[in-house]
């Protein structure tokens, strides 16, 4: 058998692009300088498919958008790359109020088959507007699947996943894991949206978490080897959330951190929280805490990994669970 | 040598204590004043603090109830001294020497915190324990309180009920074979319910119990609170008619002294102060239990209408959430065992209140209705009160109780004598 290569997160999202729109000529991509190609995951595919499948627009995301929702409406399979996810903001309504519910508010008879990417998070000290976590907030209206992925591989199955699925779905990637490098498959492969993935077994405390947040996630429990064993889950899609995988690993160890880099209320953290306390009550033996970013603005300067979740604070909220 | 803990009188009635929970840990090095453990007297929940400083080794395991004064911990003044007096277990703290205080002696220099919301248990003694713990003890049908925690603050965690004997305190769930009785549930007569029980039981057999029964118009009672409740706004509350039955029997006690009296010793002794125990109903520690409690109006003679009801329902209110401070409980001199006591909403009745011992009188009125009676020569429809009573016949007989009767029915009667 030979050895899987091994590539970076934003080489293995530049090749599910290649090898969806080489499948399917009604797969194109339309965004913001992916002609050129702030990062790399562009680079290099407008010469491969021309300008007619990568359309560069200029910063007017209501437009950019406007014009994937009506290519999708006409039974094309649009990428809509905003670069910076927090900038999807401006295109909320359309996205939020219209894409979300678009299905629903035509009786199930129409859908809309398209990918809302962009990159964010903190480790760039980018500033407030360029930093934002939006995957949460995207995940609360029902009707768009969100993902977030944590590794290359991961990264490129979610992508050819998100393609390919019949409905609208948000594949947010954390810019702090753009260049981790990791086994990628050279042919195409999905993995399952709305399915967790156990990424590493342990007994005494289930750690939840996904992005840059899985990697610091996997320091810790190096770190902790030999006195807390840590089982490691990445839900790879907040929604929809797979809490089956979570409550399972939560019925063997007891006790639950999650983290999640975002803001402390209304995060998906939160909402993995509550419903493990609804349904496995009695699976704990210990509170279950979360590792979020307190209810203030992310700082873009030198605060930021104070204010981000990292990993002293996971460490000690794990070391605070297993007293 | 170490100093011995003992369990803190923290009230006068007090006879015994249940330490709820150890609030540090065995061997823990302890400052002096810092939060040592949780006491749940007959009354009320206490957090008690360090009186010294040391290390210190736990005699009395928490769930426990002991008598007052009892030795239950030893404060060791060094590392090595722990290691003595436990039995060869080195204290982990490896701080400075801390400075013993030889003028302190444990019971001496107890002082409860200010009762607080606690944080571990909440009045009526709840066992503090993670819901797979309690899962785990309720399948293996192991009775929680026989078990000690060491999770966080002395919370019952999975590996405690896993290393718990089996069958200690197990519930009986088997089937009981036909014709006998299965058990449902237990109350522990402990701590409250004991108290309960055990000063019920005295006060029945070691007093001279006669109760009275009658009836009393209480329509210009009703009137003249109406009038209270109309101006509710101004004065800030609106006065219940239990704040007019504790203004009555002031009036009483004040015009037959020997109503506001106890026995103390060989005598019986008149107090000049009304102070007015008012019964109050708690809800019980265990799902059949329930609980009593009499916190004590101070000084009802002084007092007007207005003021009594705020210090009613400030003392109810906190009665009802534990927080009681000491000795609120404490210092009565009669009782009022209110209207809602017994007999309940649309049910007229009498009963025989008990006496509050060391006390000679206990005043019940009951749930005042509509009834027809003769009044001024016809029938009327009148706002009625039955009205229980019971005195101690060893302080005083007939006379004087009927004296202290009849002023208090003529307070109902016609409240505006309550002026006087």
């Amino acid at each position: 058998m030979s050895e899987v290569r091994e590539l970076p997160l934003v080489e293995a999202i530049k090749e599910a692009y290649q090898q969806e729109m080489e499948r399917d000529e009604s797969v194109f991509m339309v965004g913001q300088d992916i002609a050129g190609g702030i990062f790399p995951h562009t680079m290099g595919l407008v010469e491969q498919f021309g300008t007619d499948r990568i359309v560069d627009t200029p910063l007017a995301e209501v437009g950019m958008y406007g014009t994937a929702f009506g290519a999708a409406m006409e039974g094309f399979k649009p990428i809509v790359d905003f670069m910076f996810a927090g900038f999807f903001l401006n295109a909320a309504s359309p996205i939020l109020a219209q894409t979300a519910q678009f299905r629903f508010i035509h009786g199930s008879q129409m859908s809309l088959p398209m990918v809302i990417t962009g990159a964010c998070g903190s480790g760039m000290r980018l500033g407030n507007e360029h930093a934002m976590l939006v995957h949460n907030m995207i995940a609360q209206v029902p009707g768009i699947k969100v993902c977030m992925p944590s590794t290359p591989y991961d990264a490129k199955g979610l992508m050819i996943s998100a393609i390919r699925d019949p409905n609208p779905v948000a594949f947010i990637w954390h810019l702090g894991t753009m260049m981790d490098r990791g086994p990628v498959p050279e042919e195409a492969y999905e993995v399952p949206l709305g399915v967790a993935e156990v990424k590493r077994e342990g007994s005494d405390i289930t750690l939840v978490a996904n992005g840059i947040q899985y990697k610091n996630a996997v320091e810790v429990a190096d770190k902790l080897e030999g006195d807390i064993s840590v089982e490691i889950i990445d839900p790879r899609s907040v929604s929809p959330l797979d809490i089956d995988t979570i409550l399972k690993s939560v019925d063997k160890t007891g006790r639950l951190v999650i983290v999640d880099e975002s803001w402390d209320s209304r995060s998906t953290a939160s909402q993995i929280a509550a419903q493990v306390v609804d349904v496995g009550f009695d699976m704990l033996d210990a509170p279950i805490r979360r590792v979020c970013i307190p209810d203030i603005p992310l700082p873009g300067g030198h605060m930021e990994p104070y204010v981000a979740p990292n990993p002293d604070a996971i460490e000690a909220a794990v070391r605070d669970v297993c007293q | 040598m170490a100093t011995d803990y003992v369990m803190p009188k923290l009230a006068m009635g007090m006879n015994e204590g249940t330490i709820i929970e150890w609030l540090v840990t065995e061997g823990q090095q302890v400052e002096r004043g810092a939060p040592l453990m949780q006491v749940e007297t007959e009354k009320v929940v206490y957090d008690v603090e360090a009186p010294v400083a040391g290390w210190f080794h736990i005699k009395v395991a928490a769930g426990e109830t002991v008598p007052a004064e009892s030795a239950i911990g030893q404060f060791a003044h060094s590392a090595e001294e722990y290691a003595e007096i436990s039995g060869g277990v080195v204290a982990e703290a490896a701080a400075p020497e801390v400075v013993f205080d030889e003028n302190l002696t444990s019971t001496g220099a107890v002082m409860p915190a200010a009762p607080v919301a606690a944080p571990a248990a909440a009045a009526g003694g709840r066992i503090k324990a993670s819901p797979l713990a309690r899962k785990l003890a309720r399948n293996k049908g192991i009775d929680l309180s026989a078990i000690q925690g060491t999770g966080p603050g002395g919370r019952i965690v999975k590996r405690d009920v896993l290393a718990a004997k089996v069958g200690a305190a197990a519930p009986a769930t088997a089937m009981s074979a036909p014709g006998t009785l299965t058990v449902k549930g237990t109350v522990p007569l402990k701590s409250m319910r004991g108290a309960i029980a055990r000063n019920m039981m005295q006060s029945l057999q070691t007093s001279a119990q006669l109760s009275q029964f009658s009836e009393v118009d209480a329509t210009r009672l009703l009137k003249a609170r109406s009038h209270f409740v109309n101006h509710a706004d101004s004065y800030g509350t609106r006065v219940s008619l239990n704040a007019f039955m504790v203004k009555a029997i002031a009036v009483a006690c004040q015009a037959v002294p020997i109503a506001n009296a106890a026995i103390v010793g060989d005598e019986v002794v008149l107090y000049n102060e009304v102070n007015v125990g008012i019964a109050v109903s708690l809800p019980g520690q265990g799902e059949f239990d329930s609980g009593l409690v009499v916190p004590v109006l101070r000084n009802a003679e002084r007092k007007g209408l207005v003021q009594i009801d705020s210090e009613l329902r400030d003392l109810a209110t906190r009665a009802r959430e534990g927080r009681l401070a000491p000795g609120e409980t404490e210092g009565g001199t009669i009782t009022l065992s209110p209207t809602s006591a017994i007999g309940g909403e649309g049910v007229y009745c009498w009963s025989t209140p008990v006496l509050n011992l060391p006390q000679a009188v206990i005043v019940q009125p009951g749930m005042i209705m509509d009834r027809a009676v003769i009044h001024k020569g016809k029938i009327r429809k009148r706002k009625m009160m039955p009205l229980s009573l019971t005195f101690d016949h060893r302080v005083m007989d007939g006379d004087p109780f009927a004296a202290f009767v009849v002023t208090l029915r003529r307070c109902i009667t016609s409240p505006e004598l309550m002026l006087a």
